[in-house]
């Protein structure tokens, strides 16, 4: 299919900027992911990339489903964290 | 293990609170909620610091594609986690700063790969570049976070699920915005098609906006079509409200000869019905309709019953490789009948058969027109749409 076509609708003014936005958001994620302590990137994968539930995340890693909840949660909380202090969500018009 | 951490009100636990409504929710929404539950939900949703972590939670699960190359953590790594979840992670790591610098490459959680990141990186440049024209109007109660969007290319099908357990098929060349907040759960249709079975929680709305007017739902499984003038919903299960914009009014309809609805603020749809409304704010009478023949799209199929060319023409577009238009005095024939998206050629030629139009092909567009049928030739209708 013509993926093509479609992009040639888009205005070429914001593309360097908008680029950069997400470049920068994606690096920041990254970033942040890769200095989760483990088991909190653990569950975070195995809940929001593999669509776990927190029943099952929690029989996986050995802990309650509560626990599941309470690793994942401080990983959002960690990820939201660094995307604020880099300033790039709040600052998108 | 030890499951009865208790933190005291701090920070954390509202994201742990939050994303336990997450479950609760959706939970609720399969079963069917006790008020009490709901109460209680209202009562946890008023504090604006408990909103505002939920709409983070809400945007962050829905974020996936930012995650999609993230990998799972080794063994080893698990085994030597020294973190007990007693307080944020970000003060964890100011008092325990790693011992080993992070290295790149092997003790990444992302894979690395130029390709697949140019790819991410392409996505993503295409999601801002939305993000920025969507106008602030759709948004009210969506926070300051921007909704995440969801697009496909020509002739694409693409299943979304949703964080809340809701799920939505997107036709070709669609465009979709989300954003949850605590108040309500709202999608943007900014054109294309989109079918969308919705996990109803009834203190948690879920509301579509497309045009000037919204689609709320109690319940239900519906298709929003955006046209370039006009939104066409079909109810394919239970009911939705819909309020067609501030513009609505008694004009002529739509669809000639179809009696107008009442000019009402909101106008219930149930299953097995169909109602559309224009950007002008013209609104069609609500319809019975063939609900299989409105989610064949979702098979490469799409049905027509008597409409109008240049909607059926600007639908095919959206699967089609090559560009097509149509005219305006062609664009007013009616058709009905079948078009796969894997013989759309086929469907052009058979139009010249069974309508006064000519198809042909200017540069890298097919335009339809009416047939020239004057001796000297120089049609009057050769202008065909090639913008919607």
């Amino acid at each position: 299919m013509t993926v093509a076509r479609a992009s040639t609708t888009e205005d070429g003014d914001f593309s360097a900027e908008s680029t950069c936005v997400a470049r920068e958001r994606l690096e920041i994620v990254e970033r942040a992911i890769n200095e989760l302590p483990p088991r909190c990137a653990e569950a975070f994968v195995l809940h929001v990339l593999q669509g776990l539930t927190f029943e099952e995340v929690g029989r996986k890693m050995g802990i309650s489903w509560r626990m599941a909840i309470k690793h994942v949660s401080r990983a959002l909380e960690y990820l939201q964290t660094c995307l604020d202090a880099a300033d790039v969500t709040r600052s998108a018009p | 293990v030890n499951d009865d951490v208790d933190d005291g009100p701090t920070g954390s636990d509202r994201w742990a609170e939050a994303l336990t409504w997450h479950v609760t929710l959706r939970e609720a929404a399969e079963k069917d909620l006790t008020s009490a539950v709901g109460r209680e939900w209202q009562k946890w949703h008023a504090d604006p610091e408990n909103q505002r972590v939920f709409d983070d939670v809400s945007r962050l699960l829905a974020d996936r594609d930012l995650y999609r190359r993230c990998r799972r953590p080794s063994r080893a790594e698990l085994l030597a986690d020294r973190y007990d979840l007693s307080g944020p992670i970000a003060e964890w790591r100011k008092a325990s700063p790693p011992r080993v610098a992070p290295k790149q490459g092997a003790s990444s959680r992302y894979w690395r790969g130029w390709l697949s990141s140019g790819l991410a990186v392409a996505t993503l440049a295409a999601t801002a570049v939305l993000v920025m024209r969507l106008p602030l109007r759709f948004w009210p109660g969506a926070g300051q976070r921007g909704p995440v969007i969801y697009q496909t290319s020509v002739g694409e099908l693409r299943n979304v699920h949703l964080p809340d357990g809701s799920s939505i098929i997107l036709g070709g060349r669609t465009e979709l915005s989300v954003a949850f907040s605590a108040q309500r759960r709202s999608v943007g249709l900014l054109r294309g098609e989109a079918w969308f079975q919705v996990a109803h929680h009834s203190y948690w709305p879920f509301v579509v906006a497309a045009g000037d007017g919204t689609i709320t739902d109690v319940g239900t499984a519906f298709l929003v079509q955006r046209d370039s003038d006009r939104v066409v919903v079909t109810v394919t299960q239970g009911t939705v409200e819909i309020t067609p914009g501030p513009l609505a009014r008694s004009t002529p309809g739509i669809d000639e000869g179809v009696a107008l609805a009442p000019v009402l603020s909101r106008i219930r749809v149930t299953q097995g019905e169909e109602f559309a409304f224009s950007d002008k704010g013209a609104l069609s009478a609500v319809k019975q309709t063939d609900t299989h023949a409105a989610t064949t799209w979702t098979h490469g199929r799409l049905t027509f019953d008597d409409v109008p060319l240049r909607y059926v023409v600007e639908r095919v577009d959206r699967y089609s490789s090559r560009h097509i238009a149509v005219s305006a005095s062609a664009g007013t024939l009616r058709f009905s009948g079948i078009v796969s998206d894997d013989g759309i050629d086929d469907w052009l030629q058979g139009l010249e058969k069974i309508f006064p139009v000519t198809v042909d092909e200017r540069e890298a567009t097919v335009c339809v027109h009416m047939r020239d049928l004057s001796p000297k030739g120089g049609s009057s209708d050769a202008t065909c749409t090639t913008r919607w």
